[in-house]
């Protein structure tokens, strides 16, 4: 075939109307000049003609029902498996459509993170050993403290460990001497609300009652507490020191005031062993009313001060 | 030279003149072209309510194109059992991936494209142990019917066009795999080149030379009936 000639693949395109325009036009100018061609053309044109009248297989209805209801079947079994998955897709749905998703997802996961990671790292299982100016800023500071315990140190005789969680678990070793246990003490006393770790604390704190913050501590709790076994145990303290301004006012007001028969008593017995015209006025104002005050103020004046271990 | 002048001298150019009759030209084979098929506003509603889990939507559109693809598939994989095979493969294909897709081409390209793709894949796992048995071909002849394209006919065209039929349909299978969806899917399934490369996933190009290459060898094949 000359080259000007058009190929049968062209001729076969042009036929099926799938050359370009430019292409097309070419073909249809050459076609108009060329018989070669032209018998080629006609060739391929009866070529196609068999295909275009080839019949085409038809499905019958009874095939084609059965292939439809076969695949209804297969898309109701696959429906009743994503019906089971959509019990969490429809939970999910649920979710505020204004808290944005993406930002939920990674809240969750930077939680669970922290959490595993929280789990994971050792300071939760050993105490953090504070050097006593740590621990008295950690007391002093506003982070909330608790769970204090009071044991004496098995390592040390004469020691005491504190141990008191604020984020994480602490323990404060050393002995009375130091100001700075004396002030964890006292905070245990105030704060502290088991009643056992009070009481043991104020056992503790009888070793060093003329620290001015350890008095304070004592005279707080003669105050406020509630439990009449630690009133009762600050008072009996605070009896040991020397009378001062601020000891005598708590005496008098626990004389008056404290609910607890026991602690009044003990408030008494204290008052008694002092000299001062004042507090013996108030005693024996009281003494008017009170049978056990009226019956020691006359023992003291015979023997001296006594201490009478009947009930009031 | 006024406005007036101006215009007429406009129109009489011969560039002018030229221009119009070939906008003439160009409109008036873009009207006589066949139009594209185009995927209709209640198609795309049927595909976005599948979309969204509509079982009805998604069979309603199985049932526009079912019948054809069973046809197809029949033509591709040679028998009945395994066009059912392919036509359940195929819809159930569409049925998981529907969600994906994004309207980038027409549904009936997208879901030709799955029947290919399932045919093809299915003929290529049966090619190692294909064969045939009595009873597949006795229910191929039940389950399908041959419309003659004209019913008045004489009988010994009948006889004749059945040969070729029979010629045609050995030479199809005897075509490598490619040429062979391809010469299906222009000469049966009357897709456009353009279309057919959408749906085997290649160039234009390649799909004209599959197109050629089919159509020689169907011509060398049956030069005895049509005197080339």
């Amino acid at each position: 075939m000359k080259p000007n000639h058009t190929s049968r693949r062209q001729l076969l395109l042009y036929l099926l109307g799938e050359l370009a325009p430019g292409e097309k036009k070419a073909v249809k100018e050459h076609l108009s000049t060329c018989h070669q061609c032209q018998r080629l053309m006609e060739e391929e044109k009866r070529l196609l003609k068999i295909f275009k009248n080839q019949s085409q297989p038809q499905s019958s209805e009874m095939l084609l029902e059965k292939c439809r209801m076969h695949l209804r079947e297969r898309i109701r079994e696959e429906s009743v498996v994503k019906t089971r998955g959509r019990f969490w897709i429809s939970i999910w749905g649920r979710i505020p459509s204004q808290i944005p998703t993406k930002q939920l997802v990674t809240a969750t996961v930077i939680f669970l993170f922290g959490l595993v990671l929280g789990r994971l790292l050792p300071y939760h299982k050993t105490d953090r050993s504070l050097s006593s100016q740590e621990a008295i800023r950690a007391l002093q500071s506003s982070m909330p403290i608790g769970h204090f315990r009071v044991v004496p140190s098995n390592e040390r005789p004469n020691q005491v460990e504190i141990y008191f969680s604020t984020v994480q678990q602490n323990v404060l070793r050393g002995n009375l001497q130091d100001p700075n246990i004396r002030y964890a003490l006292s905070y245990a006393l105030v704060k502290e609300p088991s009643d056992n770790i009070r009481l043991k604390t104020i056992g503790l704190l009888e070793e060093a009652p003329e620290d001015e913050l350890v008095q304070k501590a004592l005279i707080h709790t003669l105050q406020n507490d509630e439990n009449p076994g630690v009133r009762l145990k600050a008072i009996k303290v605070l009896k040991t020191l020397p009378v001062n301004e601020s000891i005598k006012r708590i005496l008098i007001s626990t004389l008056f005031k404290d609910p607890n028969a026991g602690v009044r008593k003990e408030a008494t017995d204290a008052l008694n062993r002092m000299t001062d015209p004042e507090i013996r006025s108030i005693l024996q104002n009281k003494a008017k009313e009170d049978e056990y005050i009226q019956a020691l103020i006359s023992s003291t004046k015979k023997e001296g001060p006594v201490s009478l271990r009947r009930k009031m | 030279m006024d406005s007036r002048e101006g215009l007429f001298y406009l129109l009489s150019h011969k560039k002018f003149h030229n221009f119009v009759q070939t906008f003439l030209q160009t409109e008036k084979s873009n009207i006589t072209e066949e139009p594209e098929r185009t995927m209709e506003k209640d198609e795309r509603d049927l595909v976005y309510q599948a979309q969204e889990g509509n079982q009805w939507a998604f069979e309603k559109l199985i049932y526009k194109y079912d019948r054809k693809v069973l046809a197809l598939a029949f033509q591709l994989v040679g028998n009945t059992e395994d066009a059912k095979d392919v036509y359940q493969e195929a819809f159930m294909r569409a049925y998981h991936k529907i969600k994906k897709f994004r309207f980038e081409s027409d549904f009936y390209t997208w879901l030709y494209r799955i029947v290919v793709n399932c045919a093809i894949s299915y003929r290529k796992k049966r090619t190692r142990h294909h064969h045939r048995s009595l009873e597949q071909i006795s229910e191929g002849g039940k389950s399908w019917h041959w419309m003659p394209a004209d019913s008045g006919a004489s009988p010994e065209t009948l006889v004749l066009n059945t040969e070729l039929k029979e010629q045609i349909q050995s030479t199809m299978d005897a075509l490598p795999l490619m040429q062979r969806v391809v010469f299906i899917l222009r000469f049966f399934q009357d897709f456009k080149i353009k279309e057919i490369a959408q749906i085997i996933g290649c160039s234009e190009g390649t799909v004209k030379n599959y197109l050629f290459r089919s159509t020689q060898r169907m011509r060398k094949n049956l030069s005895s009936y049509v005197n080339f």
